[in-house]
């Protein structure tokens, strides 16, 4: 990522959309605008102010053109990068490059999905692959139970392992009041649940709710008039390693290997600085295989690293805070909520969740079946 | 040279399947086999490809078990052939839960129906004690795959195979 510079643009706005279950025939754009005029007020900025549009989204093929259309703005750069749930840690990098370059100043990113409204298979349909369909796995679940088997057999990863890090998003959520999930869950409930894609119960995989999100990013220079204490981009980093899992050659080493690398970098920090991470959680094995690319514990560690609580309140990380996809929410691409619970933890807005001397977060963003990673690491004023 | 006006790498694979071969293909450039099958090779960018067919053997590579409701479980699992590609498939003629990482599988062609093409499939090779179930055991030659982990389960097909 030479070129970037460490600090140079700050995320100054930041919200959700409504999230859970929206009303009949709320579109994805509706929620979406919601977010962005949401993420704006956060800011104090107005529409007129952004010239600078990145969108993607499942049910919206072209989404910049349709959110500009939306809300009657027409943006000087756009982009609607599509690599799945990661796409907005891109998008973060890509608005970085145009905002150095002078090409926009205000940009905001949105995302919207009303997945649960319409159902999965209505809104994110899948390609159809002639040297995978037949065999019918349950995409993308079935993908990732195969990642987790293979890490099992490896490095003797247990299914307890996958279930503390449910149990762990399920403590973090009743910190939440935003989260879907309301109740408590124990392991053995982790466990004994309905079994979806061995060794993946239902408990395994991401919630399926509607939501959106956006943020709002501009030059270091004009953050500082803001209504809010700016959140600096330290550092980015994004890979692509494949995009169907038959062409992924180590199932137990993701993108992330790649990506944290160049964001650590870039940043100047280490993972020792970091005081809370945000790891798309898709599915029990992702904060796993994350922990250990991006070295904050080593290969093969990542299961044991999460027991007995190492991820959860009071544990040795604050890991998904927000209680994550897994029990927040997870509105089909997840990556904007991913960076918002980080932005948040920076700002020192997290309530009783609220991670002490948060200086520095991590935002980590996957797409597809593990086939995009994207970093994005968080400092405060103190960082810079 | 390829044409794709004349003949796609799925319709060349597809005709191997229905004469029971499973093909692959290597370039001649770098001599590395791939898989799925692709008019220009990966990474060279060659159209210096030759077709092959696999002897069929491989080593599950890792698996799982797939619930629909209403249904028998379904394996689906990755195999290491030993020619050095890996495909997606499904071990058949087993327990799906009893399809382990590690294990040695052999090849068989699915022949699809009216509206799926035909596609590979796999059944475990398990060594047979009696002397007459030792051909199948002794034909499974080494993975050829460099720094293959597979696992335990290949040791004996392996020592069968070197003590012919």
């Amino acid at each position: 990522m030479s070129g970037l510079k460490r600090g140079s643009i700050a995320v100054v706005g930041a919200a959700e959309s409504d999230l859970g279950q929206v009303a009949q025939h709320t579109s994805p754009v509706d929620l979406m605008a919601q977010a962005t005029m949401r993420a704006l007020d956060d800011c104090g900025l107005t529409l007129k102010d952004v010239d600078g549009l990145f969108v993607a989204a499942t049910q919206v093929r072209m989404g910049p053109m349709s959110l500009a259309e939306y809300l009657r703005i027409k943006p000087r750069v756009f982009d609607g990068t599509q690599i799945g749930g990661s796409s907005f840690m891109t998008h973060v990098a890509h608005a970085q490059m145009a905002i150095q370059l002078g090409l926009c100043e205000v940009a905001v990113i949105a995302y919207g999905s009303t997945q649960r409204s319409v159902s999965r298979a209505a809104a994110s349909p899948r390609e159809f692959n002639p040297y995978e369909s037949p065999y019918r796995p349950i995409l993308p679940i079935s993908a990732y139970a195969m990642a987790a088997a293979r890490h099992m057999h490896q490095y003797g990863t247990k299914r307890e392992h996958l279930a503390e890090v449910a149990v762990a998003a399920r403590k973090w959520a009743l910190m939440n009041p935003k989260a879907w999930e309301k109740e408590p869950l124990t392991i053995e409930q982790a466990l004994n649940a309905r079994m979806v894609s061995y060794p993946f119960t239902v408990r395994d995989c991401c919630l399926v709710v509607d939501g959106g999100g956006a943020i709002v990013l501009t030059s270091a220079a004009r953050a500082k008039s803001l209504k809010k204490k700016p959140v600096y981009v330290l550092g980015v980093g994004e890979t692509l390693s494949h995009a169907n899992i038959s062409s992924l050659p180590d199932f137990t080493v993701s993108g992330a290997s790649v990506s944290g690398p160049q964001a650590f970098q870039m940043a100047g920090v280490t993972p020792k600085d970091v005081k809370m991470l945000s790891l798309y959680d898709a599915f029990t094995i992702t904060p796993i295989l994350f922990l250990e690319d991006l070295g904050f514990c080593p290969k093969g560690e990542g299961g044991r690293f999460v027991a007995d609580g190492g991820i959860a309140p009071g544990g040795k990380l604050a890991v998904n805070t927000s209680g994550g996809g897994l029990s927040y929410c997870h509105p089909g691409m997840y990556g904007l909520l991913v960076m918002i619970e980080a932005i948040r933890q920076v700002r020192g807005e997290c309530g009783e969740r609220q991670v002490k001397n948060c200086d520095v977060s991590l935002a980590h963003g996957n797409g597809g079946v593990l086939s995009s990673q994207c970093t994005v690491i968080l400092g405060s004023e103190n960082t810079l | 040279m390829s044409d794709l006006t004349k003949q796609s790498p799925l319709g060349v694979y597809v005709e191997h399947l229905k004469k029971g071969e499973l093909a692959y293909q290597v370039c001649k450039d770098d001599n590395k086999a791939f898989f799925y099958p692709r008019a220009i090779a990966p990474e060279t960018g060659s159209e210096n490809i030759e077709w092959r067919v696999s002897k069929g053997l491989g080593t599950v590579y890792t698996t799982t078990v797939v619930y629909y409701k209403g249904e028998q479980p379904l394996n689906v699992a990755m195999i290491d052939m030993d020619e050095g590609y890996r495909l997606m498939s499904r071990v058949e003629d087993i327990d799906p839960m009893q399809v382990k990482i590690g294990m040695r599988v052999k090849f068989r062609a699915h022949p699809g129906d009216d509206k799926t093409l035909p596609y590979p499939v796999f059944t475990a090779l398990i060594p047979d004690p009696s002397p007459g179930g030792r051909r199948e055991t002794s034909a499974s030659p080494l993975p050829s795959r460099p720094g293959d982990t597979g696992g335990k389960a290949e040791g004996p097909g392996v020592r069968d195979g070197s003590s012919k």
